[in-house]
């Protein structure tokens, strides 16, 4: 992992953190702070898709498929933009599927992972059990805000943490020469 | 490729060439040394690591993917396993970023492969043997590119053309990540490198996600490469490995000063046709790796033994040299012939407008002439110079 | 030589280009029908009493049925709309892969697209008449261009592919 990919993680751990314990003392703040993270991330990921399809991938054979995820995450973004005109309720919980959602994807990387006897499986699964546990968690207490709150705001803590952890690992690959 | 060819069957090629047994040993060692030669090796005896020819999998791992660290993988590998077959090629509607890449892959008899055979001619059999490795590489790795690239190095729809009682049998080929599983031909399983959409991630290297098919010289087999466009590519590696051998033998003839001039797409054929057979059993025969069908065509060819492959061997004798000796060492001459080579092929794709591969010194009118200045670069730092 | 009928004819080129454009624009629409469904959750299901602002009058009884009609009625279209898409989808990596070709769901893709057509130009006559705002209606339509993409991309591609079986 290059430098700069490593100061990102850092710096962007490092907002995570004020912003899950903003989210968890101030909910109604905390939620439109972590939406607007949301927002972004989707769709600097989709615009970074799109981008790479229309200046390289289209030549790819195959390289359709990285227009698709563009536009799926492109989707996932607006729809996230689109979020703040709703009722918060709505907003928690496409931010706790995209949580849930996230944590299971991790669960399967860590497994992966494991197969290929990185050094960091457990770690991986582990993360990506908490993140799942997050959110679905999040689910039984729909009908206590404050709890709800907690617990999300506890998510996105596990979620700066480990951002942070990440610029400081090594990272692992399998190579075939 | 792998060692079956590199050392013994380059040993066997450089004695059909008319070198003596001695030579050929030689030529075969620096050839298969150039899989070997990586920065941590070449640490270990305080060498230049400018030299390095190769790159372990946690050197890899190290490497940043920004673009120093893009130049210093593209260098390394475009240098020694993927030549380019075309630094000027043209495609229409492709944007300069997609075409640096593409100019990078690797094809035989390219204007490099001369140019590769040229400048050996100025070294001795260690400059020869990394001549022989880079040349044979070519039959093998092409369609590949020596530089981190998912939209050229990935591949796809690969089906391994079978010959058995019925005819020819199409039959797909299957991978898996585990790198600790390794291939059976029997059962048709093989590993290769997770797919990664990352467009500079290191897993879109060379031929990664071929796995190690084009270095068994008994598959043939067909694939969609990246960069085809849905073309279907066939990889007849008995055939290639055949060519690649008698082209090996028609260079070192040359390297010898047995032909004035070094033509591509010529193969000393008339020296290999009495061999040609038992070669082509050997290539041909189901087996992940053939050392000892090699091993032993050599030996009886020579009519003298073979000594594996010994890592060590030069070692010593480099860390022992005084430091104005070193350069006239083994190590020392093959560091020497390494850098050449690496600074020809970086100021080749660097005159043709690509920068994908670092800055050439030799273009700068301030700096150091190329690697003329090596002595100064390599001892005067421990580290090696710009290359 | 017979040029036309070797591998990497241009013909044969073109037929695996939309051969392979087919199968991922199947796969898109699966992916993005789950989306779709998702979303349709979130938005209509759990607060069905959005429904009520167009209810005026009537005991409370009444209301909560013609929600709970409303629900069952969201449901079933929602179920309808994915059990759709799936079928298309299925069908497309089907072709894409040289197995089937059936024109009945190219037919049921198109209608698809009618409908989502007719549905965005609603979109647009409700922003006219001021029940929506402009913001909201340019990410919707953004939305529904998107996912109507990999339907149109189905139509394109197994036409071309028709077209082209023909010629080989």
């Amino acid at each position: 992992m290059s430098k700069t990919r490593r100061a990102f993680y850092f710096l962007t751990g490092l907002i995570m953190v004020p912003l899950g314990i903003l989210f968890i003392l101030e909910p109604a703040e905390g939620y439109e702070y972590v939406l607007l993270l949301l927002v972004l991330a989707l769709l600097g990921y989709a615009v970074n898709h799109l981008i790479y399809y229309f200046l390289l991938a289209r030549f790819k054979t195959g390289g359709i498929e990285v227009l698709f995820k563009g536009l799926i995450f492109l989707d996932a973004g607006l729809f996230a933009l689109d979020l703040n005109d709703v009722p918060k309720a709505y907003g928690m919980l496409y931010m706790i599927g995209i949580m849930s959602l996230s944590g299971l994807i991790d669960l399967l990387q860590g497994n992966q992972a494991r197969i290929l006897q990185s050094g960091h499986w457990k770690y991986q699964m582990g993360y990506g059990a908490g993140k799942l546990f997050f959110g679905l968690s999040c689910l039984f207490f729909l009908d206590s805000a404050r709890i709800l709150t907690l617990v999300f705001g506890l998510g996105v803590l596990n979620m700066a943490v480990n951002r942070i952890s990440i610029a400081f690992r090594k990272t692992d690959m399998v190579y075939v020469k | 490729m792998q060692e079956d060819f590199h050392y013994y069957a380059t040993y066997c090629a450089a004695f059909l060439a008319g070198y003596t047994p001695e030579e050929s040993r030689e030529i075969a060692y620096s050839a298969q040394l150039v899989d070997c030669c990586s920065k941590t090796f070449i640490r270990k005896y305080k060498g230049p690591v400018t030299a390095a020819t190769t790159q372990l999998q946690t050197e890899l791992a190290d490497t940043h993917t920004n673009i120093p660290g893009i130049q210093d993988i593209t260098r390394i590998w475009a240098s020694f396993h993927f030549l380019p077959g075309n630094l000027y090629a043209v495609l229409k509607r492709r944007p300069r970023v997609y075409m640096d890449k593409y100019r990078l892959i690797c094809d035989v008899n390219g204007p490099l492969v001369r140019d590769t055979v040229i400048l050996a001619n100025k070294g001795g059999t260690e400059a020869c043997g990394i001549a022989m490795h880079i040349l044979a590489d070519t039959w093998a790795h092409r369609y590949f590119a020596g530089t981190p690239s998912f939209v050229i190095n990935d591949a796809r729809e690969f089906f391994e053309l079978r010959e058995t009682e019925n005819g020819i049998e199409r039959i797909k080929v299957r991978f898996n990540h585990n790198p600790i599983s390794p291939d059976s031909l029997e059962k048709n399983k093989f590993t290769n490198c997770l797919k990664q959409d990352g467009e500079l991630s290191t897993m879109n290297l060379g031929h990664g996600r071929a796995g190690h098919l084009p270095d068994y010289s008994c598959m043939v087999y067909e694939f969609q490469p990246a960069w085809g466009d849905y073309m279907i590519i066939l990889k007849d590696n008995p055939s290639d490995y055949y060519r690649a051998f008698c082209q090996m033998v028609y260079a070192m003839g040359f390297l010898r000063g047995e032909f004035t001039e070094f033509e591509t797409d010529r193969y000393d054929e008339e020296k290999v046709q009495p061999y040609r057979d038992e070669i082509m059993s050997i290539l041909k025969k189901r087996q992940l790796i053939a050392n000892e069908d090699w091993k032993s065509f050599g030996e009886r060819l020579t009519g003298t033994a073979l000594e594996d492959f010994d890592l060590q061997k030069y070692g010593g004798e480099y860390m022992a040299s005084a430091r104005e000796e070193k350069e006239h060492t083994f190590l020392g001459r093959f560091f020497t012939a390494a850098i050449a080579q690496k600074s020809m092929v970086t100021n080749k794709i660097y005159s043709s407008g690509n920068r994908i591969a670092g800055f050439s010194v030799e273009q700068d009118p301030g700096g150091l002439k190329g690697m003329a200045k090596f002595g100064m670069t390599a001892y005067g730092q421990g580290r090696g110079g710009a290359s | 030589m017979d040029t036309e009928n070797t591998i990497n004819s241009p013909l044969n080129i073109e037929l695996r280009r939309v051969s392979n454009y087919l199968g991922y624009s199947g796969r898109a629409v699966i992916i993005f029908g789950l989306w779709d469904a998702a979303k349709t959750v979130i938005q209509f299901i759990l607060d069905p009493e959005t429904f009520l602002q167009y209810f005026d009058g009537g005991t409370e009884i009444a209301r909560k049925l013609a929600v709970a009609f409303i629900v069952f009625i969201v449901m079933v279209l929602l179920t309808v709309g994915l059990c759709i898409r799936f079928f298309i989808g299925i069908r497309a990596i089907s072709e894409g892969q040289g197995k089937m070709k059936s024109p009945v769901y190219l037919v049921v893709t198109g209608l698809f697209l009618i409908v989502n057509t007719a549905f965005m130009i609603m979109d647009f006559i409700s922003v006219r008449v001021g029940h929506s705002e402009p913001d909201s209606l340019l990410i919707s339509v953004l939305i529904e261009i998107t996912s109507d993409f990999a339907l149109g991309m189905i139509l394109y591609s197994a036409c071309r592919l028709r077209f082209l079986n023909r010629r080989a």
